[in-house]
């Protein structure tokens, strides 16, 4: 059973099948849902039944694919990717039983698009060669742009068109990349990576290659064009993936990759450190000026993808740490953080954080897991983004001082703008009067919060559940 | 003796085809010819696959190859003809000559990808040039038909002259037309240099690549639509066809590889910039595959083998690629007129689902064939060596999802303006057919890739 690798990727895939055969909702719900949960709990059975000590993939899935480039189609897991899956399936899962509640139109087609989705997404991230690397990273940008533009605000053809062409056009340095490494290893397995004999030259530019690929993706700050219109303009189960999910699909990448470029770290990690918290820190100042609080969300959340890359760069078992962690953290509460605003909206039918105000007593429960949720941001001790964000700063900290200056001062600004959202939304005195139709959360949405809220607490506790054997992996050249 | 056993498909096309001819002339108003032509098709390949033993001699050689374009491109003809019974059954009463043109230009293809022989390969190149001039002005009383025909027939005329002279030169260098003579020829010489640019140029003409391609957006526009599908796929294989055999038997060095270079960046740079701004389809997709022309010519400068094992699955993709649009257009009233796909998926999802199948693959992005054979073409040429086409290549690709992506846009809009859908059958199955399969290679690569 736990060999089944591909079952992660096929039960999406059926899912997805099986739900255009109807358009009777309740049918609808039952498809979706069964299917997600069955993924995410055979995700969750393999990851606890991974073996943490080995090296290399386990519960491989092969399958000949095109045998005159000796390639296969072959899924497995090991300590790195397995969080993600996990993650993955959980956020689909999340999204699903948002879109029951935000997407009225197409509803079949919609929730077909989302779980094909989440099948490349977790193929993606189950890939082991470089080939269906490839392959995944170009197949999910369909669903998505569809996603995109057919269920989003009015902006969306030009969103999804934007997102399309960033990706799309960036994923030129990827195949250039692949390519070197299949002309230099000769294979497009993830081995030959490891064990390149190239001058350093030639490492810094497929590294560089690699780099502008996934950073497209996470997204860095030059290349983050498409971020603020895709996600704004995507429906809210759509934005809750591609926020926690699809950023995470490129620092996945550099985490696969990096071990192999030690050398190129050592000697330009501080270059790549510095793009990455120059992203932090403008991101933050952008989403401390932002008025909309799904735009401010959409900052908050390519302003702390930035240093999290930063971590891979510093060629440090910390940073390596801090960064696995701290995508799986940043990827629960940008989750949380959207779905908030989902329920805000509600009342209000804007994202206008303007009208907004003193909404503390009339709706207590969303105060609160609010709260919780800027506290664990703000990285609370005990909380999980604590955690993870104490690596990256020991790390980044570790390479440079300066660097690591501008890492606190971005943090700082995060802490800020969270709590003056915090104090716009729930504290001040409202500037118009609101509607009386402001309403709580109902029960099964206060279990996913309640149920988010829980992870921050463990993972806060104990974040060997995901980092659990990554410190036996050779990856430092460096000093950490 | 051999080489007649060698074409009896072709000897079989061409007596069956006149035969059916006549019975159409005798039966005017008979819907029974398209049936027979395609019959006929299908019973050629019957016999390509009976006789396809290898032979060489006289003035044809033929191998697995030879056969697999053979087979393409008659298959390719049962297609057209396909869609042609419901476009033109009611328009025009001329099925008979319609269907025999067709059949001779089959004719004139099949004999240039066999050909062996430098003289037998212009005959070929003028017997399928000569109906295909009658077939692209073929609508008498439309204007921009006529205008096509004419165009075509004064630009293509210039291509045989240049084909001429390339014999001319040939001739001289090596005292020979057979195309063993390629093997020979001495890279030092003018007049070889000279023989191999006029070739290449000829076939640049016929492959439409810029800057050879003048003709070919107002060809395709004013074609009859079937036709604009037969001509944007059929000669395509066959000249591919026929270069491919030259390439593989002349020497490496001698190929003139800044010349194939230079018309394969033109060709994707002009192609794919052009292509942006059109609104009619039909102009577009003369554009796109003049792009397309450009990254296939790309494989012509890799060595022997690697020609092949590049560039058939392209071409094989790209046929269905083509054909497939091309039905969809057929299927549709006034579907060249981008405006008419705004709601398609409103009124007809399977046909907008195969358009966006096949225009993702023209893309060039996973799930589907296109990223495959894409991906191995770029592959194959950036490990020989030319890093800057390929990354040109990739550039332009990029530039393609702009105009190909519209289209699918267009489709989804939530309100619908193309209402006036048409029930025809038989483009629509054919789309849906070049769309699912499309997706099975892009899943099994294995498939296509045929080395």
């Amino acid at each position: 059973m736990l060999e089944k690798t591909y079952l992660l990727v096929i039960i999406p895939i059926l899912g997805a099948l099986l739900l255009r055969l109807t358009e009777r909702r309740n049918l609808l719900l039952i498809i979706a849902l069964l299917s997600s949960l069955a993924t995410l709990l055979f995700s969750i059975f393999q990851y606890l039944s991974l073996n943490r000590a080995s090296k290399g993939f386990q519960f491989v899935w092969d399958y000949m694919w095109i045998s005159s480039w000796d390639v296969n189609i072959s899924f497995g897991l090991d300590i790195i990717n397995a969080p993600f899956v996990v993650l993955s399936c959980f956020i689909t899962l999340i999204s699903i039983l948002l879109s029951f509640k935000t997407i009225e139109k197409r509803l079949s087609l919609y929730l077909s698009l989302l779980l094909s989705l989440s099948a490349t997404v977790n193929a993606y991230f189950l890939s082991n060669n470089l080939l269906l690397f490839f392959f995944f990273y170009e197949a999910m940008l369909i669903p998505s742009i569809f996603l995109i533009k057919l269920w989003g605000a009015e902006n969306s053809s030009r969103a999804s068109m934007k997102f399309m062409l960033y990706t799309f056009g960036f994923s030129i340095f990827l195949f250039i990349a692949i390519i070197a490494v299949y002309s230099y290893g000769g294979s497009f397995s993830f081995d030959k990576l490891l064990n390149l004999k190239l001058t350093l030259e030639g490492k810094v530019l497929i590294f560089i290659s690699f780099f502008l690929a996934f950073a497209v993706k996470i997204p860095v700050v030059p290349f983050h064009g498409w971020l603020r219109d895709a996600y704004y303009e995507a429906p809210m189960p759509v934005t809750i993936f591609m926020s926690a999910i699809l950023g995470k699909m490129g620092i996945y990448g550099l985490l696969r990759v990096a071990p192999a470029f030690t050398e190129v770290l050592d000697r330009l990690g501080e270059w790549f450190i510095a793009i990455c918290l120059l992203s932090f820190v403008y991101a933050a100042f952008v989403a401390l000026t932002e008025k909309d609080i799904k735009a401010m969300l959409a900052y908050m959340s390519l302003s702390h993808v930035g240093i999290i890359t930063a971590g891979v760069f510093t060629g440090n078992i910390y940073g390596y740490q801090g960064s696995l962690l701290q995508s799986i953290n940043h990827g629960i509460l940008a989750a949380a953080f959207f779905y908030v605003a989902d329920l805000l909206y509600r009342n209000t039918y804007s994202f206008d954080s303007d009208k907004f105000g003193a909404l503390s007593k009339k709706i207590p429960a969303i105060t609160f897991f609010s709260f919780a949720y800027i506290m664990a941001m703000g990285g609370f001790p005990g909380l999980n983004y604590f955690n993870g964000e104490f690596l990256l700063l020991s790390s980044i900290f570790s390479e440079n001082l300066l660097l690591g200056f501008f890492g606190v001062l971005g943090i700082a600004v995060g802490v800020i703008y969270l709590s003056w959202f915090f104090y716009k939304i729930f504290l001040r005195k409202p500037q118009r009067e609101l509607s009386l139709l402001v309403r709580d959360v109902q029960s099964w949405e206060l279990i996913i919060l309640s149920i988010i809220f829980a992870l921050t607490i463990y993972l806060g506790l104990n974040p060997d559940l995901v980092l659990e054997g990554l410190k036996g992996i050779e990856i430092t050249g460096g000093r950490g | 003796m051999n080489q007649y056993i060698t074409l009896i498909p072709e000897i079989f096309l061409i007596s069956f085809g006149t035969l059916t001819f006549l019975y159409g002339v005798v039966k005017r108003h008979s819907n029974l010819i398209y049936l027979l032509g395609a019959i006929n098709l299908f019973f050629s390949i019957g016999l390509v696959i009976a006789f396809s033993k290898e032979f060489s001699g006289g003035l044809i050689k033929t191998d697995i190859f030879a056969n697999l374009f053979r087979i393409i491109i008659l298959i390719i003809g049962i297609l057209i003809i396909a869609l042609s019974y419901e476009e033109m059954k009611r328009s025009i009463e001329k099925g008979a000559e319609y269907i025999y043109l067709l059949t001779l230009a089959i004719f004139g293809m099949n004999m240039m990808v066999l050909a062996n022989d430098i003289l037998l390969l212009y005959l070929a190149l003028e017997a399928f040039s000569l109906p295909m001039y009658i077939l692209a002005g073929f609508y008498k009383s439309d204007k921009r038909s006529v205008e096509a025909g004419i165009k075509y027939f004064i630009l293509g005329t210039l291509a045989s002259i240049l084909l001429i002279a390339s014999m001319v030169f040939f001739y001289a260098n090596t005292g020979s037309t057979s195309y063993e003579a390629f093997k020979l020829m001495s890279s030092k010489s003018l007049s070889s240099y000279l023989s191999l640019i006029f070739l290449i140029s000829t076939f640049a003409f016929k492959l439409s690549l810029v800057p050879f391609h003048a003709w070919s957006p107002d060809v395709y526009q004013g074609s009859p639509t079937p036709v604009t599908a037969f001509f944007s796929t059929a000669p395509k294989v066959a000249v591919l066809g026929a270069l491919i055999k030259i390439l593989l038997l002349a020497h490496h060095d001698i190929k003139p590889h800044y010349m194939i270079i230079a018309l394969s960046a033109l060709s994707m740079i002009v192609g794919n910039i052009l292509a942006l701004r059109q609104s009619d389809l039909k102009r577009l997709f003369a554009y796109s595959s003049v792009a397309h022309a450009g990254y296939i010519s790309m494989a012509l400068l890799l060595k022997k083998e690697a020609i092949l094992t590049s560039a058939l699955p392209y071409i094989i993709v790209y046929v269905l690629m083509n054909v497939g649009v091309f039905a969809v257009i057929l299927s549709m009233a006034e579907g060249e007129k981008i405006n008419n796909y705004k709601g398609l998926n409103k009124v007809s999802p399977l046909t907008a689902l195969s358009m966006t199948v096949i225009l993702i693959s023209l893309t060039g992005l996973p799930p589907t064939a296109g990223f495959i054979v894409k991906f191995n073409l770029f592959k194959n040429v950036f490990l020989a060596g030319y890093e800057w086409l390929v990354l040109l290549g990739l550039c332009m690709s990029i530039l393609s999802a702009f105009y190909y992506l519209r289209i699918v846009f267009f489709i989804y809009e939530d309100f619908s303006t193309s209402l006036a859908t048409q029930n025809k059958f038989i483009s629509r199955s054919i789309s849906l057919f070049s769309a699912s399969l499309l997706i099975i290679a892009g899943l099994i690569p294995q498939l296509i890739m045929i080395y």
